[in-house]
């Protein structure tokens, strides 16, 4: 092949041309400590990087949601147990009550406790986290209990479960309704369906107590044992329920962990690599241009006289 | 001596005359040795008819041959004209994916992914927002959050479409300018054809004015694929080339002229109601162009610009149905059902992404959010209902509104590096045939000088040569003296 001085010029350009092209390449990557820059750089490795970063935005919600949702439960929970202690309480007294040797001024003094006992319950029940009522359903911005001035509770939250997304599709409710919790608390009628609430029944109490009945005081201690079985049934489920989601959260961070993993080693580049990778490209270079001197130098005009 | 005393005197002058005239090109080699299109240029010399002695004693009364010198018969132009060819016809191709890779570059960089800015993290930033306000529907800095990040979203969505809208106003101008410079080129060879066949007329060699024309030929190859056919005129029967060429692109000649020396056949350009352009023959019929620049430019708007402008179009439409659909449902936090859309379109047009926004009444107000299925404040189940679409295989879309936008974010992504690979396996082939048209046609200095040195050498025997002829009549006119 006839070799021209044009030629010469041409080859040597377009090899350093490349060379520097390769070399800009690897300096972005070392710069940005990515891979890849835009999708053309590698489309199958950016659509993962995509997908994984979605799922990482996603799971990082559902971690909070979790975090929200464990707090809410154990904010109930430690509700509940203080409901339990006020029941229990109360059925201390009302043993007391029941025994048939009380006088009549003792009975009262005991009668004003549960009267006492019934506005703690009720500012139990009435419990906030971060501003919102626990037990109101989703009536959630008014204290679900009021007691009136004749000393009746009554309730004005509703059912409504509050379901919050845990894992994609995945609901789990949060809440567990005033009404559910101390609105049915004691079955009367025996039909395993509970139709007494706990302020009536501490208000059954405190009147027995007041009139010094014995026999009805006794009549409240079952109801109360009751109640406290609901309360620690509630309380139990609860519990339940916190483990399952600090569990999901365990399961959530691995799954975090893993996804960050497994993103760093498509995205983010190997540095010793990249940094090898360069200075051979570095050498390359600089043998091109110390080439590309010497054989463009002579011609035979450098010989002639 | 026979032929005369002077005879062997001309055929020396012929020999000088001949080595100049070869010196003249080789300067003329060196002096472009680094133009761009020329082509080194060769003289070739052959030996002038000798001159027949005429003879008694011999057959046919034909003495013998005495040669009378050299002349040169032509400067030719070292070219293989079947090289230009495949030169030409793979620019076409590149030219096409060149372009087609730039504009798929530049809407890649559109889309900005990955990236912490891009729609995909905006969509994540949406989707979380409507799980916090699930949770917390009472809380008004929550639904302002709500508000704002779709607010980010719609803009974004517009600003894409904004942006992919410029580059196919990119395009467009870009077609008409093209065309522009393929009628001026047309004019430019049109000219050099005349002078050419004025040239070829007189029985010369426009060696110039071909490398000339070659070079508007290289560069119109770019742009719009043609082919190229000599023009012949018939003299005596037979076919005669003229020199000229023509340059046919859909099979009519762009160089031909009337006798006003106009161009006949000229491109045009219009706006079709899409407001794209469209490239026309003068005279209204259409043209097909079936590659190069032009080709590639319609190909990257109506293929890939279109079907992303289209994909992305869907996804602001099917996002704004699938959320109002669910956010009508709902009841806000005032407790008023029936209620209105979340997404509305600035036009009043049907929601695209060039015109989604977030209803107004819902911006000033957000409270009018409707987060809940009751009445209650604390009900989030409606913002749930909203937040659970991002896990929803979407009808419409065959996938999740995130995977649907990530699938054709990798689709423009593989565009885009085919085109960029083609275009670099495009470019190295070319590379490669204009080496090998260097190796034939471009100017080696080395050889040059070489050649400098051998005709130098020529005309000095030949000056020589005179110089002995002069000796000689010297000796015979002045030294012989009649005794």
């Amino acid at each position: 092949m006839r070799v021209t001085n044009n030629m010469l010029i041409r080859n040597v350009l377009t090899n350093i041309n490349t060379n520097l092209k390769a070399m800009s390449k690897s300096q972005n990557q070392m710069s940005s400590g990515k891979t890849v820059r835009r999708p053309s750089d590698d489309p199958i490795v950016v659509a993962r990087v995509l997908s994984f970063k979605t799922s990482l935005a996603s799971m990082e919600q559902y971690d909070k949601n979790l975090q929200d949702a464990k707090g809410w439960v154990d904010a109930s929970e430690s509700a509940l147990s203080m409901a339990t202690d006020t029941l229990q309480r109360a059925r201390e007294l009302a043993v007391y009550g029941a025994n048939g040797t009380l006088p009549k001024e003792s009975m009262q003094a005991l009668a004003y406790e549960i009267d006492q006992l019934i506005d703690e319950l009720v500012q139990t029940a009435n419990t906030s986290y971060g501003g919102r009522f626990l037990f109101g359903g989703s009536q959630t911005t008014e204290s679900p209990f009021v007691r009136s001035a004749d000393g009746k509770v009554t309730y004005r939250g509703n059912t409504d479960s509050l379901e919050w997304e845990i894992a994609p599709l995945v609901t789990i409710t949060v809440n567990e309704s005033g009404e559910k919790v101390f609105e049915k608390a004691v079955d009367t009628d025996g039909d395993g369906q509970g139709d007494m609430s706990v302020f009536t029944l501490l208000g059954n109490l405190y009147q027995a107590l007041y009139d010094g009945d014995n026999t009805a005081v006794a009549g409240t201690l079952d109801q109360l044992d009751q109640a406290i079985d609901h309360l620690l049934n509630i309380r139990a489920s609860l519990g339940a329920r916190s483990n399952r989601l600090q569990m999901s959260q365990d399961r959530v961070f691995d799954f975090k962990i893993s996804l960050t993993e497994t993103m760093s080693k498509l995205e983010d580049i190997d540095l010793a690599e990249a940094v090898m990778n360069y200075k051979n490209q570095e050498n390359v270079y600089q043998a091109a241009l110390a080439t590309a001197a010497m054989v463009l130098q002579p011609t035979l005009i450098d010989y002639l006289t | 001596m026979a032929g005369g005393t002077f005879f062997a005197l001309n055929t020396a002058l012929r020999g000088l005359m001949a080595q100049q005239k070869a010196l003249q090109t080789t300067a003329h080699n060196v002096a472009n040795a680094s133009t761009e299109g020329y082509t080194r240029q060769r003289v070739v010399m052959a030996a002038t008819f000798a001159y027949p002695v005429p003879s008694m004693s011999r057959p046919g009364g034909q003495g013998w041959q005495v040669g009378t010198g050299v002349e040169v018969q032509e400067v030719r132009r070292m070219r293989d004209e079947f090289l230009d060819g495949q030169i030409r016809y793979e620019t076409h191709t590149l030219g096409a994916w060149e372009v087609r890779r730039d504009f798929l570059q530049e809407m890649e960089e559109v889309f900005a992914e990955p990236s912490d800015t891009g729609l995909s993290t905006l969509m994540s930033d949406f989707w979380a927002a409507w799980q916090e306000l699930a949770k917390n529907p009472e809380s008004s800095p929550v639904r302002t959050t709500v508000v704002e990040t779709s607010i980010s979203l719609a803009e974004a969505l517009r600003h894409t479409y904004q942006q992919l809208e410029t580059i196919r106003e990119d395009i467009n101008q870009m077609m008409e300018i093209k065309v522009v410079e393929v009628n001026s080129l047309a004019r430019q060879i049109a000219d050099l054809n005349k002078q050419i066949k004025a040239i070829k007329l007189a029985g010369d060699q426009p060696n110039d004015l071909m490398d000339q024309r070659d070079k508007l030929l290289d560069e119109l190859a770019k742009i719009v694929d043609f082919q190229v056919e000599p023009e012949t005129v018939t003299v005596n029967g037979e076919e005669v080339d003229t020199g000229a060429i023509k340059v046919l692109i859909d099979g009519s000649n762009i160089v031909e002229v009337d006798s006003g020396g106009n161009l006949v056949r000229t491109l045009e350009t219009e706006r079709d109601g899409d407001g794209n352009t469209v490239i026309k023959w003068a005279d209204n019929t259409p043209v097909t162009i079936k590659n190069g620049v032009l080709k590639g430019l319609q190909t990257v708007r109506d293929e890939q610009l279109k079907n992303f402008t289209e994909d992305l179009n869907k996804l602001a439409q099917t996002l704004a149905s699938k959320i109002n659909e669910i956010h009508k449902q709902g009841v806000d936090l005032n407790g008023n059902t029936n209620y209105e859309n979340f997404f509305v379109s600035l036009d009043g047009q049907e929601i695209t992404a060039a015109n989604i926004d977030v209803n107004s009444s819902i911006r000033e107000d957000v409270s009018r959010l409707a987060a809940a299925q009751s009445a209650n404040p604390g009900d989030g189940s409606n913002a749930l209902a909203i937040a659970q679409l991002q896990s929803t295989v979407i009808e419409e879309l065959g996938a999740t509104f995130d995977n649907y936008y990530k699938n054709f974010t990798a689709r423009l992504g593989v565009a885009a590096n085919e085109a960029d690979r083609m275009a670099t396996n495009q470019q190295s082939l070319v590379d490669q045939l204009t080496n090998r048209k260097e190796s034939i046609s471009g100017v080696s200095i080395d050889e040059e000088m070489s050649y400098m040195i051998q005709f130098q050498h020529a005309y000095e025997a030949a000056a020589r040569v005179m110089t002995t002829l002069d000796e000689m009549l010297d000796t015979l006119i002045n030294r012989m003296a009649v005794h």
